[in-house]
């Protein structure tokens, strides 16, 4: 009677009956040195195992990465998309719809049928990305360019930021496009 | 001498030995053909996105960059808040002679005329469009359009479909 377990191989000295194998003292405890054992081959599996762990979870990040690509291009067109929408609302009217909001506080845009129209209700675009709008007040020097301190206030001129958020894997990515616009009409 | 006798007959490995070895050896081929399944999977959904994208961003900006060199929306032309749309603008070429410019869904594709000569698609056969519509935004100084388009690639655990919106004024119809 005899086995190998972890580079010891166990071997019974005499008898055969169950009583002999209970009795330790009649067993000869030998290491063993021949090839491949069970203990290197699970060492070598869980190298295996560790390695193919850091190629998956490597491939899982790109293949998240690249998948999540896919709504920044959406994202780009819907603050894109943002802008115009308020260059349409000046185009309207610049007292109606642009000199009535209060410099820094967002509003949102939503599509009535025909046209852009400027909204305080927080409505998600299909039910992933959030867009707002904020019209901050514009500062000149004294030979008329703008200025970022001090300045006097230019009515007829307001900065537009429009920000896109979506929710991104439990974290809010977001991307914001700007310019300026002027009350050219004087409407 | 009973001891060396034994000794010489167990050179090698036993039965439960090959065994435990074969185990092993077929949990680790498993994973690695899971994996190697997973990963062509994943390789075919990469590339269904990667044609979405690419379809809605060379389509999209085209049809916003000629909107916004447009003069006006030939209404007549055009078939408006509906899908599939199509969108004719009155514009001008590159020496500034007045030309027409045509965006219409035929075939799951967006293709162009120009000038009523036909141009050719502007999304691969790779991907579907499956809604596009066009519409008009009149203003009391300019008018522009909106456009949403929904474009989907591959079939199966690997189809995509995304939604994208643009809207642009047409720069040359403002009037005073």
């Amino acid at each position: 009677m005899r086995f190998q377990v972890s580079g010891f191989r166990f071997q019974k000295r005499s008898g055969s009956k169950l009583n002999d194998l209970l009795i330790s003292d009649t067993w000869n405890l030998k290491p063993v040195h021949t090839g491949f054992v069970l203990i290197e081959a699970l060492v070598a599996s869980a190298i295996v195992a560790v390695v193919l762990a850091g190629v998956i979870g490597a491939l899982l990040l790109t293949l998240r990465a690249a998948l999540g690509n896919n709504a920044k291009v959406q994202s780009a067109f819907l603050a894109e998309e943002g802008l115009e929408a308020v260059r349409i609302l000046r185009d309207d009217s610049w007292s109606a719809n642009i000199a009535t909001h209060s410099s820094g506080v967002d509003f949102y845009l939503a599509f009535d049928g025909t046209t852009w129209r400027a909204t305080s209700t927080n409505a998600f675009i299909d039910n992933t990305f959030e867009r707002a709008v904020v019209l901050e007040d514009v500062y000149r020097d004294g030979s008329h360019d703008i200025t970022e301190s001090g300045g006097t206030l230019d009515n007829n001129t307001k900065k537009i930021t429009v920000s896109v958020s979506l929710l991104d894997h439990g974290a809010t990515t977001t991307r914001a496009l700007s310019t300026y616009l002027t009350n050219m009409f004087n409407n | 001498m009973a001891e060396q006798n034994i000794q010489n007959r167990e050179r090698g490995t036993s039965l439960i030995e090959m065994l435990i070895y074969a185990g092993i050896l077929i949990i680790v081929m498993a994973v690695v053909v899971s994996t190697l399944l997973a990963l062509s999977r994943s390789y075919r959904t990469l590339s269904a996105a990667q044609r979405v994208e690419s379809a809605a961003e060379s389509s999209l900006d085209r049809i916003l960059r000629e909107a916004r060199a447009g003069e006006s929306i030939d209404t007549a032309q055009s078939a408006l808040a509906t899908s599939p749309g199509q969108l004719t603008l009155n514009t001008t070429d590159e020496d500034g002679a007045p030309t027409t410019i045509q965006f219409f869904l035929s075939g799951q594709a967006i293709h162009v005329n120009e000038g009523g000569t036909y141009i050719g698609p502007l999304t691969p056969t790779s991907t579907r469009v499956t809604n596009l519509v066009f519409r008009r935004i009149p203003t009391a100084h300019s008018e522009a359009v909106k456009i949403e388009m929904t474009i989907e690639s591959g079939e199966g655990p690997s189809y995509r479909s995304k939604i994208f919106y643009g809207t642009a004024v047409l720069r040359r119809s403002y009037t005073e």
